[in-house]
């Protein structure tokens, strides 16, 4: 095992362990200080609303693949989805999942029966999960009749997108819904900081579950996420230091992975 | 001083009082015991309770009820000893004792009763005729020495019962361990009863035991020989297990012995005459399975009881029925049984008070129906088998005269075999006489109803308030006409005055509520609004300049210089041998082949120039038709055949895990071609057995997470392969830290037109991207200029709106 | 009690197998393990796409049912996939059994109607994005906002290679922003990311996750 493999190796045990020992001391507790972000603030309000007005949730999940470092974002959208169900369970309407991807929508139905099960929800209200496209110029045209759907009244773009997603929010934007999205794709970042009302920068999109109330697990990977946060942070100045000291080669070795 | 407590109120008397101080109840029997020995000493109220020995009252039990026990159900064919001790601790679960705590068991003695009785069972089962023979001295050796019924020592969860039921536990399904516990400690308190009675007539045990061998689950009596009063009792336990389907064995128990009360109550009771219990032998006789009496001689009211006690109605019944059971049923239990059974002329019109309306009944007895009206309807009857023990009761059923009256119906009815099968007849019945019960029993008796000239006397001496909210209540001062003194009431001006400024306001607040009444009508929306105007004008001026470049023919634009990165892809190309096998993988959507051909075109034309073998692969689906169409309109003249000089293997699927997949062991992931041809039989790839024994791989690809997954899961792979990359515009600032890394993870870098541009220009051949040069050019200028002209105009709008709400705020 | 023995086991699945992987990749005796699960999930992967693209007919032709203005649409889509894929198992068959393999009726699908579709949407993006940067300033007047706009102008302006209008000044911005300010902005994002993503992962494998249980 090279030193690189043991540092990765070690990293995600620590990730690991300290969720765990996050999760533990915390007593399973959803309840957290967490910063506010405008964004969910206002989500949660949404679908209050939408719950009140009988309308209809959009949950875009985006079109990144399972088996790929983009399903990240994926699942955080399938979380997003599974707790949009449980809150707008009450309202008239169920929400809507679309995908870009195969695999990612049978997810997404496997998580509406999953969710719809625990909660027990009448099959009439169960809400419907539709692969809308393939490509993701065909997966943007294909979902903005849903957003278009004047039963709509807030959408959820949370997963993979690229610079499609302008037509997903301008199409919000003209149909007045509340819009709020989130990925982990930085071109369609910068698209949706223009675009949307409540963009989700950076990994805003992942603390999702932990502001929906998704479980004390999504809290304790935050504690862990801001652990690590400035672990970076003191590891980059150290590196800064240690180069400008003369060890710049010792720090190249040990990237590349000799001892 | 010693003191006798009263059995009736239970409060302490002095030792010499013969009748209570406080409700009058005589503390001492006036006739002794039959038997006249001095054990009748201690059922004189008052005496202190001791711990007895009463086990041997099992032996007075009657045949029938002692056969009754022995018998076993047909669900659990033998007999437990344990299952006596469940009977009465089935107790515990009544309704009545929903929220008794748990009575401490006061003494040992209490579960030795109990223990001997179950020893005793086994002996009585082979002896049953002669165990009546002997019950009657046994009883006298026995009773004697017992405790004294008081109040103050009735048990707790029997005082309790008395209180406010809720039967909430019935409605857990399971009973905890912790529940059980005290349960069996219920059981004490009978045993204490048990040893707190004396037996004059070992016949009103045998109506006891009865009771007790009716609700036996183990009896062997069958249902239709109950009494219906009984099968009633049983049907509605029965009703609440199948209410609650899960009920464990300890919460069905309990159902199953609320005639235990019953069974105390006539515990307490001293019996001086023998006679006066024969009906109750009838009853005996009627429910005694030998005696194979059939039920349809039982009285209705029991006959009622034992249905529902069979559980052959399981539904609860309604709450008419239940109360209308309960007004029959109550007196029998509550006041035949504790009190008056065993009046000399068994007059029992009493009980017929029963069914008086409920203005008559006693005001606890009415609490308890209103109570359980409301909370518990189908558990009214066993609110019943509470009030023999309730003190108010007793406090009330003072009034000697209720057994003048005559016996009921259902007693009347009794027939002519059954006292015949007890050697009784009607005479006999006639002539017991009334002063042979014992005065403190007749002060148990219920108090009668009170008759008209006794309402007016009491309307005389307390004002009862008939009216009003007060309407019921006793020694109320009522109102007097001097009290209050109408007059007229002094006239007062309503006219307002309003001040001027007042008036103002007023005008101004109807103004505006009026103005709320009226809707403004929205405004309407404008066929084109203004956003659609500027999108169609900004794609306007960009198609317009985009068109005017590609129709001039003047190259306005230089082209641009090539970078560092460029040179470095196009010298590794240029070091290719010819033929050596080259990986390029097509990760881009169509919808970016505009510009992704152009970048690709130059890199693509080089290694053709150089006569590699090309192998394709795409982790999109529709990168291998892209890689065909590609070939086919940008590559054409190089006339490249499938399988001779480059092949298409087509989809990687499962993205990274795919590609990793393919990584190490290309043959066996991607063994056929696009076509369907054995991709590797070619002979550059005959030696390719990993993605390491390609001579180069270039990645084509517009998302820079496509080119980092390659970067991280296929680089670390290739150990002396070099990876290029050829990557869109907006990959390219992702891209190039891979690039600029040291050790470098990415060789060599085209990125975006600019790239593909200075490739073309490197290689020496004019291609796509320096024919798009000039209209990519003019459409950034384009873009350039309506970005700035807008963001002037807003920042001026923005200043003017600011303005505008500047100005409404001040006016 | 009907007892659901799919959820579970679904969990240990996902779990177990998502630690093999991972573990592959620092502990070398799990490799082969990992890439004999990696193959396992390839084919899977592409059953799913047969499975997604059943189920996008499935839903269109649902939808064809609905009286709305939308119906017209998904009729056209399901026409234009059945015809698609007819077409492309008749250039299938070609390959295989004529040993034809040029994929003609595809590729002229695929060049005819596919491409300049999905180029001429790009083409659509392209004036969606320049129309959302010129109405950023009036939606979001703060300095952040202002910021991106001037970012964005100059980073255009400096990717031209006008002969007439070369300003060296202008492409020295534009690289100093490409390469310190972007590529510095964009690392601490996907560090950002990438933490989230870890946490993500390990969730799953952790079973706290589990969207694969319906």
């Amino acid at each position: 095992m090279t030193i690189t493999g043991l540092i990765g190796l070690s990293i995600v045990a620590s990730f690991f362990g300290l969720m765990i020992i996050f999760n533990v001391v915390r007593g399973g507790s959803t309840k957290a200080d967490l910063r506010p972000i405008s964004a969910y603030t206002k989500l949660k309000r949404a679908i209050g609303l939408a719950v009140e007005d009988g309308s209809q949730i959009h949950v875009s999940l985006g079109r990144g693949g399972v088996t790929s470092p983009q399903s990240a974002s994926a699942f955080v959208g399938l979380s997003m989805l599974e707790q949009v169900i449980r809150i707008a369970s009450a309202g008239d309407r169920p929400p809507v999942a679309t995908a870009g991807n195969a695999a990612l929508s049978i997810l997404a139905q496997d998580t509406i029966h999953g969710t719809s099960e625990k909660i027990e929800l009448k099959s009439k209200k169960t809400s419907s999960g539709e692969l809308r496209g393939l490509t993701p110029f065909s997966y943007a045209v294909g979902t903005m009749p849903t957003i278009r759907d004047d039963r709509v009244s807030a959408n959820i773009l949370a997963g993979w997108y690229g610079n499609e997603v302008i037509w997903l929010t301008a199409a919000g934007k003209r149909q007045n819904s509340f819009t709020m999205a989130g990925t982990a794709h930085l071109p369609a970042q910068a698209v949706m900081y223009s675009t949307v009302e409540e963009p989700l920068i950076g990994e805003e999109l992942f603390a999702g579950g932990a502001y929906l109330g998704a479980g004390p697990m999504h809290i304790s990977s935050l504690k862990v996420q801001d652990v690590f946060r400035w672990i970076l942070v003191g590891g980059i100045l150290i590196g800064i230091l240690l180069k400008f000291a003369g060890f710049g080669q010792l720090i190249e070795n040990i990237l590349v992975g000799t001892p | 001083m010693a003191k006798n407590n009263c059995p009736m109120c239970g409060k302490p008397n002095p030792e010499d009082r013969e009748v209570c101080q406080f409700c009058e109840a005589r503390l001492k029997p006036l006739v002794d015991s039959p038997a006249g020995d001095e054990d009748t000493s201690s059922l004189s109220p008052g005496s202190a309770p001791s711990p007895m020995d009463t086990g041997e009252l099992e032996r007075t039990l009657p045949v029938w009820l002692q056969d009754a026990r022995g018998t076993t159900s047909p669900e659990e064919p033998s007999p437990d000893s344990s299952q006596e001790e469940d009977w009465l601790a089935k107790f515990q679960d009544s309704p009545d004792s929903k929220k008794a705590e748990p009575p401490p068991i006061t003494e040992e003695g209490d579960q030795d009763w109990l223990q001997r009785i179950r020893a005793l069972e086994a002996e009585e089962k082979n002896s049953e005729k002669s165990a009546v023979e002997k019950s009657i001295p046994e009883e006298k050796a026995v009773a004697p020495g017992s405790e004294t019924v008081s109040g103050d020592d009735l048990p707790d969860w029997l005082l309790e019962m008395e209180g406010e039921e809720t039967g909430e536990e019935l409605e857990t399904p399971q009973a905890s361990p912790e529940e059980e516990a005290p349960m069996e400690t219920t059981a004490s308190p009978f045993g204490e009863d048990a040893e707190e009675t004396s037996f004059d007539d070992d016949e009103a045990l045998d109506w006891l035991d009865e009771e007790a061998g009716e609700d036996d689950p183990e009896g062997a009596v069958p249902g239709e020989d109950l009494p219906d009063w009984l099968l009633e009792m049983k049907g509605e336990e029965t009703g609440e297990e199948l209410e609650t389907p899960q009920a464990s064995p300890e919460e069905e128990v309990p159902m199953e012995t609320t005639a235990s009360p019953f069974e105390e109550d006539a515990e307490e009771t001293s019996f001086d005459d023998d006679e006066a219990l024969d009906w109750l032998d009838e009853e005996a006789g009627e429910d005694d399975p030998e005696g194979a009496v059939p039920g349809e001689d039982l009285p209705d009211w029991l006959l009622e009881m034992k249905g529902e006690e069979t559980g052959r109605e399981p539904e609860t019944p309604d709450t008419t029925s239940v109360e209308e059971d309960l007004e029959e049923s109550a007196s029998p239990f509550g006041e035949d049984v504790a009190e008056g059974l065993l009046d000399e002329e068994t007059d029992l019109d009493w009980l017929d008070e029963g069914e008086s309306p409920e203005e008559e009944m006693p005001d606890w007895l009415l609490e308890e129906k209103a109570s359980e009206d409301v909370e518990h309807p189908s558990e009214d009857e066993e609110s019943v088998f509470i009030s023999p023990f309730s003190e108010e009761k007793k406090g009330e059923i003072a009034g000697e005269d209720i057994f003048a009256d005559d016996l009921p119906q259902w007693l009347s009815e009794a027939s002519d075999e059954e006292l015949a099968e007890e050697g009784l007849s009607g005479k006999d019945l006639d002539d017991i006489t009334p002063g042979e019960l014992p005065g403190w029993v007749e002060a148990m008796r219920p108090v009668k109803a009170p008759s008209e000239e006794d309402s007016e006397l009491l309307d005389e001496e307390e004002y009862v308030e008939s009216s009003g909210p007060l309407a019921g209540m006793e020694n109320i001062l009522p109102a007097e006409a001097g009290i209050i003194k109408a007059h007229k009431a002094a006239k007062q001006s309503f006219k307002l005055k309003v001040a001027e400024s007042q008036q103002q306001y007023v005008n101004l607040l109807e103004t505006m509520v009026a103005n709320e009444e009226k809707t403004e009508a929205a405004p309407a929306q404008p066929l084109i609004s203004t956003q659609r105007v500027l999108r169609w004008l900004i794609a306007l001026v960009l198609f317009l300049s985009i068109g005017f470049a590609f129709s001039s023919t003047q190259e306005w634009f230089s082209y641009p210089f090539h970078q560092e990165e460029t040179r470095s892809i196009n010298e590794a190309i240029q070091a290719l041998p010819e033929a050596s096998p080259v990986l390029v993988a097509f990760d881009y959507e169509p919808a970016l082949s505009g510009e992704m051909n152009a970048i690709a075109a130059g890199v693509i034309d080089h290694l053709m120039l150089r006569g590699t073998y090309l192998t394709f692969v795409s982790t999109s689906p529709t990168g291998p038709v892209l890689v065909e169409n590609f070939l086919r309109t940008t590559q054409a003249q190089h006339k490249y055949i499938h399988g001779q000089q480059y092949v298409n293997l087509g989809y990687i699927p499962g993205g990274a895990a795919g590609l990793l997949s393919f990584v190490v062991s290309p043959q066996n992931i991607m063994p056929l071609a696009f076509d369907g041809a054995d991709a590797w039989k070619m002979q550059p790839l005959q030696e390719i057995k990993s993605i390491a024994d390609f001579s180069l791989v270039l990645v084509i690809t517009d998302d820079a997470d496509t080119a980092r997954i390659w970067v991280e899961q296929v680089q670390p792979n290739l150990t002396s392969t070099p990876l290029m990359m050829a990557v869109s515009a907006q990959a390219e600032p992702l891209v190039r830290p891979y690039y600029e890394a040291t050790p470098q993870q990415v060789a060599g870098l085209v990125a975006g037109l600019p790239g593909g541009t200075s490739y073309e220009q490197l290689i020496g051949r004019g291609g796509l991207a320096q024919g798009y040069w000039n209209a990519f050019s003019i459409g950034i200028i384009a873009a350039g200029v309506v970005l700035l002209i807008s963001g002037v105009a807003n920042v001026v709008l923005s200043q003017i709106d600011n303005k505008r709400k500047y100005t409404e705020v001040g006016k | 009690m009907k007892f659901k023995f799919r959820a579970p086991l679904a969990t240990a699945i996902a779990m177990s197998v998502g630690l093999v992987v991972l573990s592959g990749y620092f502990i070398p005796a799990a490799e082969p393990l990992r890439f004999i699960l990696l193959r396992v999930g390839m084919v899977l992967a592409a059953v799913a796409l047969l499975v997604g693209v059943i189920n996008l007919l499935s839903v269109h032709i649902r939808k064809m049912a609905d009286k709305d203005s939308n119906s017209w649409n998904s009729f056209i889509l399901v026409v234009a996939l059945l015809a698609t894929l007819g077409i492309g198992f008749y250039d299938m068959f070609k390959a295989y059994m004529y040993g034809n393999p040029n994929f003609e009726w595809t590729n002229w699908i695929f060049t005819y109607i596919q491409r300049p579709i999905e180029t001429s949407l790009m083409a659509v993006m392209a004036v969606s994005l320049v129309y959302a940067a010129t109405y950023l300033l009036r939606r979001k007047m703060n300095y952040l906002a202002i910021g991106f706009f001037f970012i964005v102008l100059l980073v255009l302006l400096g990717s031209i290679s006008l002969s007439m209008m070369n300003f060296p000044i202008l492409k020295d911005i534009r690289s100093w922003i490409v390469h310190i300010p972007a590529v510095g902005g964009a690392r601490g994002l996907l560090l950002g990311i990438a933490l989230g993503t870890i946490t993500t992962g390990l969730r799953i494998i952790m079973g706290t996750d589990r969207p694969y249980e319906g």
